[in-house]
């Protein structure tokens, strides 16, 4: 009984400090990074470089961990099942809105709370060196002259690079199909051999090819010049309005509390104006999408909306 | 010539050694083991490599990659379970050996061909980097579309006697690979609402329960005190002049291997099938294959590890992966400040040269390795048939687990191992199922690909000669064996 009352007592107290400690001090444990995609993929290793440096800001370990599968469903809804305390942290794309988008998953932008887009990628439109076509307009002219009068691919059917592709049909006003492929890496590949005409990609994805002169990027989908590529024009400086980008960030679930928010992209920026990150950003070719908390959530919500009237246009949705 | 020796400045000293010394044995553990494979390994090892000079760093890693594909035989032939994805054809030969008590000879065949063929690979990476890669360039989705086609045939030849029980299988696996998101629509098809299943069936916790749980359900059927159950090693071993008959069965086992590992989208799980159905369209004795012949293991085995060699081409001349795991390695290289690709020979040629080096000290290594572990297996073969079966559920479900730390694959290996212990009680050949679920994705996103980039015409694939001549050869092997069987009908009839 001795014994019992001892156990409980001390439970009670070490509750309470923990409780104290929670509200003054986060982290006050391990941070636990959710990767949904496959270990060595460009996303796990954001989040793996975002982790080591996030642990030396904040004081704990931060392990990654690979949740992989459903378009992120798997991992979402792992961290559905955790409390809404910063200690576990979901990694995010610009994919998410599409899948929410096409309600392929039981979540919505209101389930989550996107801290920071860290990286963010612009989609271009590349052919080969020989190609007769210099510039968006060429390209432009071309469609509208011969409806479908080349094949056109990229990564992934109703995904980024297809969506951007259908922002240049509309800005355009030209006609074409899509050729899906299961990977940036194989579209580059396919356009290299002559069995495409023309990929919509990350540039990131053909660096070797680009470098060599082998592919020529007509337009990239950055507002200003990129500051990778910056003699390939815009397509927006070209007369197409088709700004966007995909971004890589992380996001914790919804109610997660504010002071604790606030600690977790204190060491964000921290991590963020580190010579470490920015060196590591260059090597992987990455821009920052600088939006603050409130302006990333608004983002998120109008990527869902404009996505969702992509999918319709293509019949990808009801 | 300058570079050679600045490749063996890189990989002759003391760190680049015990680099290679360390990927290969911790390669040949995590082939081994159901579940974990050559691009998880790599991955997972990756951040070990940040404080190594680059070179030293993608030779451990490279090293672990080549042993990985090694590894997967072992537990293929002790377990019947293809340790990687890659190993699934060596599993048809090498366990029926293991179980007339051969497997010792089996495995000493499986490290014998994998060092042959990987030594291949490496020279012709070395060597045809250029022409393979103009090779590799042909290959458009009509010519993967028509590449799948040809595959599927080959599961008349993995059907054993029973062609019709063969097709079933493999049409069970077609269905399978239907499962998923589909590939024109991007929407998912046949989920049943599980979003475990948007990205597919993964491929390895089919193989898991079609081989390994099934085959721990069939042993833990028999009785320990059964003679019948009990393996007796025949003693027999691996000789030098058996080694030197194989020859010609390494040879082309490693040009094939070589070949279709350097294509991406194909690589060493389908250089091992083409290589073994290769092997015995050309045997004297193709009634043999399926039953334990030593050369359905070899084959195999040096076409998978070939195929690492080939797999590097188009990541040092493209600088685009050529297998999911040169797809893992140029993250690696992407994180130590490097650009994979051609521009790679010029600005750290220490790397490049020391990668064909460190692979040509790697092989050898990992037969010195494969060798000083031989024993360790032949304890495994001595054990009784309850311990193997728990220990084949244990290792196989904790493998699932760790794929996507996922209990749902768990559940879903545990399906599919009892469907393969009924199909196996059928006598279902299990081969023919895994392979058409590879071969079906294949087939169909490339089919379709092609169907939009023709508008719809089936002209596509006919008028590109690559495409052409594959599909001729695929109507050949399946039209051929039909030929000779009624021709040997009327001459038993006449």
């Amino acid at each position: 009984m001795m014994r019992l009352t001892t156990l409980v007592l001390t439970a009670s107290a070490l509750a309470v400090t923990s409780g104290i400690a929670t509200a003054q001090e986060f982290p006050e444990k391990d941070i636990r990074f959710v990767a949904w995609s496959a270990a060595g993929s460009p996303l796990d290793t954001m989040m793996r470089q975002l982790g080591r440096q996030l642990s030396e800001e904040l004081g704990v370990e931060v392990p990654v961990e690979n949740r992989t599968g459903g378009s992120g469903a798997v991992a979402m809804s792992y961290v559905m099942t955790q409390p809404a305390d910063g200690y576990t942290v979901l990694s995010t794309t610009a994919s998410m809105t599409f899948t929410m988008a096409k309600g392929d998953v039981p979540f919505t932008p209101d389930n989550f709370t996107v801290l920071r887009a860290l990286q963010a990628e612009p989609s271009a439109v590349a052919v080969r060196a020989d190609s007769e076509l210099q510039d968006m307009g060429d390209f432009v002219e071309y469609l509208q002259e011969n409806p479908n009068g080349m094949s056109i691919g990229g990564y992934a059917s109703a995904g980024f690079h297809q969506f951007v592709f259908y922002r240049l049909q509309q800005e355009g006003e030209f006609e074409a199909s899509w050729v899906p492929f299961d990977g940036g890496n194989e579209a580059a590949l396919a356009l290299l051999g002559g069995h495409i005409d023309a990929a919509v990609l990350t540039p990131s994805s053909a660096t070797a090819q680009l470098e060599s002169g082998e592919f020529r990027l007509l337009g990239i989908s950055t507002d200003e010049r990129d500051e990778y590529f910056p003699d390939t024009p815009t397509f927006k400086e070209q007369g197409l309005d088709v700004v966007e980008s995909i971004w890589r960030g992380v996001m914790v679930k919804e109610g997660t509390p504010d002071e604790v928010i606030d600690r977790l992209i204190e060491g964000i920026a921290a991590v963020e104006k580190s010579e470490e990150w920015q060196e590591f950003m260059q090597n992987n070719m990455q821009s920052r999408l600088d939006l603050d908390l409130e302006e990333m959530q608004e983002q998120v919500r109008a990527e869902v909306e404009s996505r969702r009237t992509f999918l319709k246009d293509n019949g990808y949705l009801d | 010539m300058q570079e050679i020796l600045l490749g063996v400045e890189a990989v002759f000293n003391w760190q680049g050694l015990l680099a290679i010394f360390i990927g290969t044995a911790l390669g040949i553990v995590i082939g081994a083991l159901p579940g974990l494979g050559p691009s998880l390994g790599v991955a997972l090892l990756i951040p070990a490599t940040f404080s190594l000079p680059p070179s030293v760093g993608f030779n451990l890693l490279v090293s672990l990659y080549i042993a990985a594909e090694y590894g997967g035989s072992i537990s293929a032939i002790l377990i019947g379970t293809p340790g990687t994805a890659a190993a699934t054809a060596t599993v048809v030969d090498g366990y029926p050996m293991n179980r007339q008590g051969r497997g010792a000879m089996a495995l000493q065949a499986s490290l014998a061909a994998s060092t042959f063929g990987g030594i291949v690979g490496a020279i012709a990476l070395i060597v045809l980097s250029q022409p393979l890669v103009a090779f590799v360039l042909q290959f458009g989705p009509p010519e993967y579309f028509a590449l799948g086609l040809f595959g599927l045939t080959l599961i008349a030849s993995l059907s054993g006697d029973t062609l019709l029980k063969g097709l079933a299988a493999a049409m069970i696996g077609l269905l399978l690979a239907v499962i998923g998101v589909d590939p024109v629509s991007g929407a998912p098809r046949y989920t049943g609402g599980f979003f475990e299943l948007y990205e597919g069936i993964p491929f390895l916790v089919v193989l898991i329960g079609v081989f390994a749980l099934a085959e721990a359900f069939t042993l833990a059927e028999r009785n320990d005190a059964m003679e019948e159950a009990r393996i007796t090693d025949t003693g027999e071993r691996l000789t030098l002049r058996s080694a030197a008959g194989m020859l010609p069965t390494f040879l082309r086992g490693s040009v094939i291997g070589t070949l279709v590992g350097a294509i991406p989208g194909a690589g060493a799980n389908i250089a091992g099938w083409l290589s073994y159905d290769q092997e015995r369209r050309w045997s004297k004795e193709p009634e043999t294959f399926g039953k334990g012949q030593i050369k359905g293991v070899a084959a195999p085995e040096s076409a998978n590890s070939a195929s690492v060699g080939g797999a590097l081409i188009p990541l040092l001349t493209l600088g685009l992966p050529g297998s999911p795991t040169t797809a893992v390695l140029i993250g690696a290289l992407i994180i130590h400040g490097l650009q994979p690709g051609p521009s790679l020979f010029a600005d750290s040629p220490d790397l490049v040269y020391g990668l064909f080096i460190g692979m040509l000290v790697a092989f050898p290594t990992l037969y010195i390795l494969g060798i000083a572990a031989m024993p360790v297996w032949r304890r495994v073969l001595a054990l009784p048939n309850s311990v193997l079966a728990v220990g084949i559920v244990i290792l196989s479900l904790v493998g699932t687990y760790a794929l996507r730390n996922l209990m749902f694959d768990v559940w879903l290996a545990l399906i599919f191992g009892v469907l393969g212990y009924i199909l196996k009680k059928l006598r279902f050949p299990m081969a023919p199922l895994v392979l058409a679920m590879v071969l079906g994705a294949i087939v169909e996103s490339n089919y379709a690909r092609s169907m939009i980039m023709s508008q719809g015409s089936h002209s596509i694939f006919f008028e590109r000669p690559l495409s052409v001549v594959m599909i001729a050869v695929a109507v050949i092997a399946l039209v051929w064996p039909m030929v000779s069987m009624v021709r040997q009908r009327r001459a038993t009839t006449d």
